[in-house]
C-alpha cells in the first residue's frame, strides 16, 4: 500500500465484525443453493478438471515413514513426505493448498507445511519470509527472504522450489529454489504470464503450467481463466519444452494429472468442439464432459487415450500395483479402476465424488457423502470408517495418517459449531473410535509419537457483546494416546 | 449430513481475509455503508456458489472484479439513486478522510476503481487491467486522468495524522 491521505482514509473503511459474522453464518447456507445455478450460466470450460487436479497434486496417495515411533510405522496417507514412491519427493505439501490456510489472525507466523520434523512458515515478524523450525520452537532457521506465493513449496533433491509473491506482483511469475538448509537460492526460471504453476517435479524436470491472460474471460460474476500450457523445464533452468499440442486455442485447456513411470497423464480439451455439456457437482465444481484423458511419454514418442471423457470428468489417482486409481464423475459417480493404457476398467464403489483417494495395503481410502470411506482394492468390503464428517474436496489430504492399527484424522464433529474440530482415531477395521484432541483447529503433523497441531482460538467477548475469536502466538502437542498435552511458544 | 461444512472454513477465511477489501471497493463505487454491505455480502454468497477458485491471487482478483460488477448492477437498480455521493457515510470518518471521499466522489467510478487497485493494493497497470477486463491503455489513461485531479491527495500536498 502506498502511503497517501487517499490510501489512508481508504484504509479507514472496514468491514464490521458483525457484517463478517453475518457473511459467515448466510454464507454456511450457499452450498444448498448450487441447485439453483442452470448448468447454461456457466461458461463452457473446464473448471472442476483443474480445481480437482490441483487436489491430486496435494493428495497423490500413499506412502510411510517407517519409524516415527519407536519402530510403529506411522503411514500417512496425504502429501507430507514421499519415502516409498519416487516422483523426487515433489508434491504439495501439508497446508501448502491454498484452502489450508489458517484463518486471518495476528499470531507471528503463518504454518505453510510440516515435512520431516520441520514446519515451514512465514515469520510475520519478518516481512513473511520463509523459515522453518523444529515443531519443539528449537533449531530455527531463515531460509529465504522471499514471501512464498501461495504458501506453495515443492521438495526435490534436497532443494525446495517456489514462486516469490514479489515477482507476482510485478505481473510474472518467477520461480526460484533454495536448499534446504537456506543457503544456494537461485532463480531457476521465469514467466511473463501471471498464473504460473509448477504441478510436479520428477528426474530433473519440472512440469508446470501456463495459464495465459488470454483466457481470461470477462462475465458476469467474474474472471475465469484456463490452462492453455503445459511444459517442462530442467531444474536448472535449461531446455523449456512444450508437452504437448493438444490444445492450445482459447478457452481449451491441458491440464497435467500424473508423471508416473515415464509417462505424463493429462487431460485436454480439443480445439474446435462445441456444444460442451456441463454439470455441477455436489461441491460446486463444473463438470466438464468432452474432456478426453491421456498419456505420453515423457519423451514424447507415444500416445494413447486413456477415456473419452464424454461420460463425465475423471479425477486420477497414483499408479500402484498397476493400477490407476480413478473417480469417474459422470452420471453415476463412482470409485474406479483401470490399467494404465486405459484397459480393464472396473468399478470399485459407486456413488462416491471424491476428489482424494489414497490406496494403502489393499484398501482404497476416500470420503464419501462427507465421510471416510474404505474399500477394498477387489471392490469388496466398502464400510464407513469414523463419525467425523470430512469436506469431499481438500480434507483428507492433510488430515490423516495411520499408526499402530488405527486412522488418526482430524475432523469436525457434527454437534459442533465452526470451527470447531477434534482430533480423533478409529481402528482401521472400524471397530472402535476415540478423541485425543478436542481443541484443534489444524492438524500440522506427527513426529516422534507427538501429534503437533494449532489450537482453538481463545473466545472472548467485544464491546459490544458480540463473540470475537482470538487466536494464540503458539501451536500444541499432544501424545499419539492423547495424554501429555503441551503448548510450545515460539 | 450437512453439507455447508464443505465450505466453511474456506468461506471464514476468505471473509476475515478480503472482507475489508471488498468493503473499500464496493464504498467507493455506492457511496454508503448500507449499500456496500448489500454488495459485500453479495460478493461473498456468489463466491460460495461459484467452482474453486485456484489460488489466492485468483481468488482476490475475481472478489474484486465480482465487487465492481455488483455495484455497477446495484446501480442499475431503479430504486438506486442515479448520483450517490461519497460523503463519507462511514462509522465516524475523520474530517481529512471526508475531505478525500468528497474529492473522490467527483471522479468517475472507474477512475476510482484504478485509484484503489493501484494505490492501496499495489497492483500494477497490466494487472489491474486483467482483472478490469480493460486494456492497459485504457487503465493508464484513467490512472493519469485520475492522478491529475487528485494531485494533492496522491501526492501528499498536504499531509495529515
Amino acid at each position: 500500500m502506498k502511503n497517501n491521505r487517499y490510501t489512508r482514509a481508504i484504509d479507514g473503511v472496514r468491514a464490521t465484525e458483525e457484517f463478517k459474522e453475518r457473511v459467515i453464518e448466510r454464507a454456511a447456507e450457499a452450498p444448498a443453493r448450487f441447485a439453483e445455478i442452470p448448468a447454461k450460466k456457466k461458461r463452457p470450460f473446464v473448471k472442476w478438471g483443474f480445481a480437482g487436479t490441483l487436489a491430486a497434486v496435494v493428495m497423490l496417495a500413499v506412502f510411510s515413514v517407517p519409524g516415527l515411533l519407536g519402530g510403529e510405522p506411522v503411514i500417512k496417507l496425504p502429501g507430507v513426505a514421499h519415502v516409498e514412491r519416487p516422483f523426487e519427493d515433489s508434491f504439495y505439501l501439508n497446508g501448502c493448498f491454498p484452502s489450508g490456510a489458517i484463518y486471518i489472525d495476528n499470531r507471528d507466523f503463518d504454518v505453510i507445511c510440516f515435512r520431516d520434523g520441520w514446519l515451514y512458515y512465514e515469520n510475520r515478524l519478518d516481512k513473511d519470509s520463509l523459515y522453518k523450525i523444529r515443531p519443539d520452537g528449537t533449531e530455527k532457521t531463515k531460509l529465504s527472504n522471499d514471501k512464498i506465493r501461495d504458501k506453495r513449496l515443492y521438495f526435490a533433491d534436497g532443494w525446495i522450489y517456489y514462486a516469490s509473491a514479489a515477482s507476482l506482483m510485478a505481473g510474472g511469475s518467477t520461480f526460484y529454489k533454495v536448499r534446504e538448509d537456506g543457503t544456494g537460492r537461485i532463480q531457476v526460471f521465469h514467466e511473463t504470464e501471471y498464473y504460473t504453476g509448477i504441478k510436479f517435479i520428477s528426474d530433473g524436470w519440472i512440469y508446470y503450467h501456463i495459464m495465459n491472460d488470454e483466457i481470461i474471460i470477462l462475465e458476469s460474476d467474474g474472471l475465469s481463466y484456463g490452462i492453455t500450457g503445459a511444459y517442462k523445464i530442467r531444474t536448472d533452468g535449461t531446455e523449456k519444452t512444450k508437452i504437448t499440442d493438444d490444445a492450445y486455442e482459447a478457452h481449451d485447456e491441458i491440464n497435467i494429472l500424473l508423471v508416473e513411470d515415464g509417462w505424463i497423464y493429462y487431460s485436454a480439451r480439443i480445439s474446435g468442439q462445441t456444444n460442451i455439456i456441463f454439470s455441477i457437482s455436489p461441491q460446486g465444481g463444473l463438470i466438464a464432459e468432452s474432456t478426453a484423458y491421456y498419456a505420453v511419454r515423457t519423451d514424447g514418442t507415444e500416445k494413447i487415450m486413456l477415456h473419452d471423457g464424454k461420460d463425465g470428468a475423471l479425477f486420477l489417482s497414483r499408479i500402484v500395483d498397476g493400477w490407476l486409481y480413478y473417480v469417474d464423475h459422470g452420471g453415476s459417480p463412482k470409485l474406479c479402476k483401470m490399467r494404465p493404457d486405459g484397459t480393464e476398467r472396473t468399478v470399485l464403489a459407486n456413488d462416491v465424488r471424491s476428489s482424494e483417494i489414497y490406496v494403502l495395503d489393499g484398501w482404497v481410502y476416500y470420503s464419501k457423502n462427507a465421510r471416510l470411506f474404505r474399500v477394498g482394492t477387489d471392490g469388496t468390503g466398502e464400510m464407513q470408517l469414523g463419525n467425523g464428517l470430512f469436506n469431499n474436496l481438500y480434507n483428507l489430504y492433510e488430515h490423516v495418517f495411520i499408526s499402530d492399527g488405527w486412522i488418526h484424522y482430524y475432523y469436525q464433529p457434527e454437534s459442533f459449531p465452526n470451527p470447531m474440530r477434534e482430533l480423533g482415531k478409529t481402528r482401521i477395521d472400524g471397530t472402535e473410535n476415540a478423541v485425543f484432541a478436542d481443541d484443534a483447529t489444524r492438524f500440522i503433523g506427527v513426529e516422534d509419537g507427538w501429534v503437533y497441531y494449532l489450537g482453538q482460538p481463545t473466545l472472548k467477548e467485544s464491546k459490544n457483546g458480540k463473540k470475537v475469536y482470538v487466536y494464540q502466538d503458539s501451536i500444541y502437542k499432544v501424545r499419539i494416546d492423547g495424554t501429555d498435552k503441551q503448548e510450545i511458544k515460539f | 449430513m450437512n453439507e455447508s461444512l464443505v465450505h466453511d472454513d474456506f468461506i471464514q477465511n476468505m471473509v476475515m481475509q478480503y472482507a475489508d477489501m471488498v468493503m473499500r471497493i464496493a464504498f467507493q463505487n455506492t457511496g454508503n455503508q448500507a449499500d456496500a454491505e448489500d454488495v459485500a455480502q453479495e460478493v461473498f454468497l456468489k463466491l460460495m456458489r461459484r467452482p474453486a477458485l485456484n489460488d489466492e491471487a485468483h481468488a482476490k482478483a475475481w472478489l474484486i472484479r465480482v465487487t465492481v460488477n455488483q455495484c455497477r448492477d446495484l446501480k442499475k437498480s431503479f430504486w438506486q439513486r442515479q448520483t450517490v455521493p461519497l460523503s463519507g457515510q462511514w462509522r465516524e470518518p475523520q474530517p481529512e478522510a471526508r475531505e478525500v471521499f468528497a474529492e473522490l466522489a467527483k471522479l468517475p467510478r472507474d477512475y476510482r476503481n484504478v485509484i484503489y487497485l493501484y494505490y492501496y493494493e499495489d497492483y500494477t497497470v497490466p494487472e489491474i487491467a486483467k482483472i478490469l477486463g480493460r486494456k492497459e491503455n485504457t487503465v493508464s489513461s484513467w490512472l493519469t486522468r485520475a492522478r491529475k485531479r487528485l494531485k494533492q491527495i496522491l501526492e501528499e500536498g498536504v499531509d495529515y495524522i
